[in-house]
């Protein structure tokens, strides 16, 4: 399943992430690696950008890279 | 020997918090990702001998945005002798993957274990011990607000001068780092949620609601700005009263002393007044000043770039736009300078074409002149040429995202959602204090030069001293030969002509030469729309010449800053005209209200039609936005 698709405040675990190198890069320095738990908490009022909970902090990402994160439910 | 000690750590752990307790002087702080954009130094304020740098916020030592950049570039070019490593107590785990990279520098570093005063009160613990057992460093918790062991943290430095025993043995390859975090994070910390966390997660639950989140932005924006126009409009007027009440003393003063007439006109009329008139806006500037202050160390500003990113993507930017845009309200320099966090190139580039439109202190206090000369003092004409800023960034910016190098391709967005946290008075006035010591260097500079410069080409001509016949003066015959150019717009006369070019040098200055080479303003302008055809002009050409300079800077090749120079004096020019024509058509009151009616009107529609157009799906993958054509792409991959 695609980050986007999952529901809201249940916990996931990264399988794999298939973002363009750069911005996969940038996520995993910031502790979204495969096999972390992650947990979507809401989206903007426009529907986009969404913020995750990875390793205790929130970050906000746009949809286009959710869907690029495959996850399963915990 | 100077000894030099880095602060590094991620954005937003309180670095600069804790180098302005050291050092004492006032960099900018904030609770958003990306405040300190240069490196900055001071001395330790104890000790002389201790040079401290103050660096950008990294997530990691490897090259991927500007700001990792310019941290590798300084560690590599001028390694310090000492690293302190600024680690956020209340997100550890992330924070220590920074640690876990600087081990491999092979320089000499202590962790800074910051918010201790935080995890104390919510009765987390931190087990400094294992935490140093495991990177192999000295371990102190500080709290950088309230100054707790920051003392110790230095001596701890300068005490640490070797790297024998820092070697680590852990593979640095980014997963195995996490794992390693991971297994140990569980020995130094127990795992709970502050108060303020659990505050922020019901705040957030109204700040970033789908149907709160707008109406709070606007609610919160309308107030900084109506607070810093009116209150500030009031006290600023008293000032303006006292300075010129005491240059009508000081005239009288000199008069009787003798003095000769070319002397008192240019200290009085010149210096004297030209202060006055700047000197009233300073506290409009520093009450707005204090808001966004406000609104960055608090964490909301990150929230504003989350709300509002999709909305300013329609038009080229990224959310992470927004913090320049606002930020510019203040000043276009340190707007322009802060849009160095933004990934992705176009929507950069185009951030910087933009923000200049924004109207900064400097411009409001020529728009609160302008309202209380021309229009009775009406806040809603300052108001409105937030709207007019906002509605140009909107509609230009979605003109130029239709040109090649402003195409953007792809969604790169991260931003951290900080914590709220409650601003701190101290950084809060650290601000204030540098923004007036600013303002005062720079009305005391250019504000002077221009004035007394000014007062010069008025009073000489080229028949020598004119006493007092202006039609022979220098100024005059400038203004003369450019005031053509602003035939169209409705201010084609040598005095406004003159106005604008000074407002080159500072846009404050515009409102001075006004006061100084006019005796009746009516006589400028023809209606009251050549007046806020005046004011859409002043705000949306080329800024000051400081913000010029940040542009290039950061714009690196000069054919971008040629761009940006005649993309915004065009956009100026075409505005300015716009409202003169409305003007000459509808030549009435009414039609000023009307006109900031249409603006708004244009602004939403263009809004909406550009995200209807951009959430256009793919007929054929339904998930890319390419405005209902099937792309491309997806064509390949779903008939093979």
């Amino acid at each position: 399943m695609k980050l986007s698709d999952a529901t809201i405040n249940k916990e996931c675990k990264v399988l794999k992430i298939d973002c363009k190198k750069n911005i996969k890069n940038r996520l995993e320095k910031m502790g979204l690696t495969v096999g972390v738990k992650i947990k979507v908490l809401r989206s903007a009022p426009f529907g986009d950008p969404i913020i995750v909970k990875v390793r205790g902090f929130n970050l906000a990402l746009r949809r286009s890279v959710l869907q690029e994160i495959t996850v399963i439910y915990d | 020997m100077t000894k030099k000690i880095a602060l590094i750590g991620n954005p937003n752990c309180g670095k600069t918090t804790l180098f302005n307790n050291l050092t004492g002087t006032y960099q900018k702080t904030g609770n958003w990702t990306g405040v300190t954009t240069q490196v900055k130094s001071a001395k330790y304020v104890k000790d002389n001998d201790i040079d401290i740098y103050d660096l950008p916020g990294v997530y990691s030592l490897e090259a991927n945005s500007l700001d990792e950049q310019s941290v590798i570039d300084y560690i590599r070019k001028t390694p310090p002798d000492v690293i302190i490593n600024v680690v956020d107590g209340t997100n550890l785990e992330r924070n220590l993957f920074l640690t876990a990279q600087l081990c491999k520098l092979k320089i000499p570093f202590v962790i800074a274990v910051n918010y201790i005063d935080e995890l104390e009160d919510n009765g987390i613990k931190l087990d400094e011990y294992a935490l140093s057992k495991l990177f192999n460093v000295s371990v102190v918790s500080i709290s950088a607000l309230k100054k707790i062991r920051t003392d110790k943290l230095i001596n701890k430095a300068i005490s640490v001068d070797t790297i024998s025993d820092q070697t680590c043995d852990f593979n640095i390859e980014t997963r195995a780092i996490y794992n390693f975090i991971e297994k140990n994070i569980d020995k130094i910390i127990t795992k709970k949620l502050t108060r303020n966390e659990k505050f922020t997660q019901k705040a957030d639950n109204i700040l970033l609601s789908k149907v709160f989140a707008i109406p709070v932005f606007v609610i919160v924006m309308l107030w900084v700005y109506f607070i810093s126009i009116k209150f500030g409009g009031v006290v600023g007027q008293g000032v303006n009263h006292i300075i010129l009440n005491l240059t009508k003393t000081i005239e009288g003063f000199l008069f009787k002393q003798n003095v000769p007439n070319i002397l008192i006109g240019l200290t009085c009329d010149a210096i004297l007044k030209g202060m006055a008139t700047v000197f009233s806006f300073l506290p409009q500037i520093l009450i707005l000043f204090m808001f966004l202050t406000i609104l960055e160390e608090s964490g909301y500003a990150s929230r504003i770039a989350f709300i509002l990113d999709k909305v300013f993507r329609a038009v080229g930017l990224s959310g992470k736009s927004v913090i320049p845009l606002i930020v510019s309200c203040g000043c276009t320099v340190t707007g322009l300078s802060s849009s160095r966090t933004i990934e992705n190139l176009s929507e950069r580039r185009m951030t910087i074409f933009l923000t200049p439109f924004m109207p900064c202190g400097a411009k409001l206090a020529v728009f609160a002149w302008f309202a209380s000369v021309f229009f009775d003092g009406s806040a809603l004409v300052a108001t409105s040429m937030y709207f007019l800023a906002l509605t140009c960034t909107a509609v230009f910016g979605a003109i130029l995202k239709n040109f090649k190098p402003f195409k953007q391709n792809n969604g790169e967005l991260l931003i951290e959602i900080p914590t709220l946290r409650a601003p701190s008075f101290h950084d809060v006035l650290s601000v204030l204090k540098e923004k007036v010591k600013d303002f005062v260097t720079k009305a005391g500079m250019i504000v002077f030069l221009v004035s007394v410069g000014l007062w010069f080409l008025q009073n000489i001509g080229p028949s020598g001293y004119v006493n007092g016949n202006q039609k022979e003066s220098f100024l005059f015959v400038i203004g003369d030969m450019l005031k053509f150019i602003f035939y169209p717009l409705g201010f084609g006369n040598w005095q406004a002509s003159v106005a604008i070019i000074s407002g080159t040098f500072a846009k404050e200055a515009v409102v001075e030469t006004l006061c100084l080479i006019c005796e009746d303003y009516s006589s400028i302008f023809y209606n009251q729309f050549s007046v806020y055809a005046f004011m859409a002009f002043v705000l949306l050409s080329p800024p000051c010449v400081a913000s010029l300079a940040t542009a290039k800077r950061e714009l690196v090749k000069p054919k971008w800053f040629l761009g940006m120079l005649i993309f915004q004096f065009l956009s100026a020019y075409l505005v300015a005209f716009t409202i003169n024509a409305i003007g000459f058509f509808i030549e009435c009151n009414f039609g000023l209200i009307l006109s900031v009616f249409i603006g708004i009107i244009t602004l939403i529609l263009a809004i909406t039609f550009a995200i209807k157009l951009k959430s256009k799906r793919c007929k054929l993958c339904k998930v890319c936005h390419s405005g209902g054509k099937e792309c491309q792409n997806h064509k390949k991959r779903y008939t093979t």
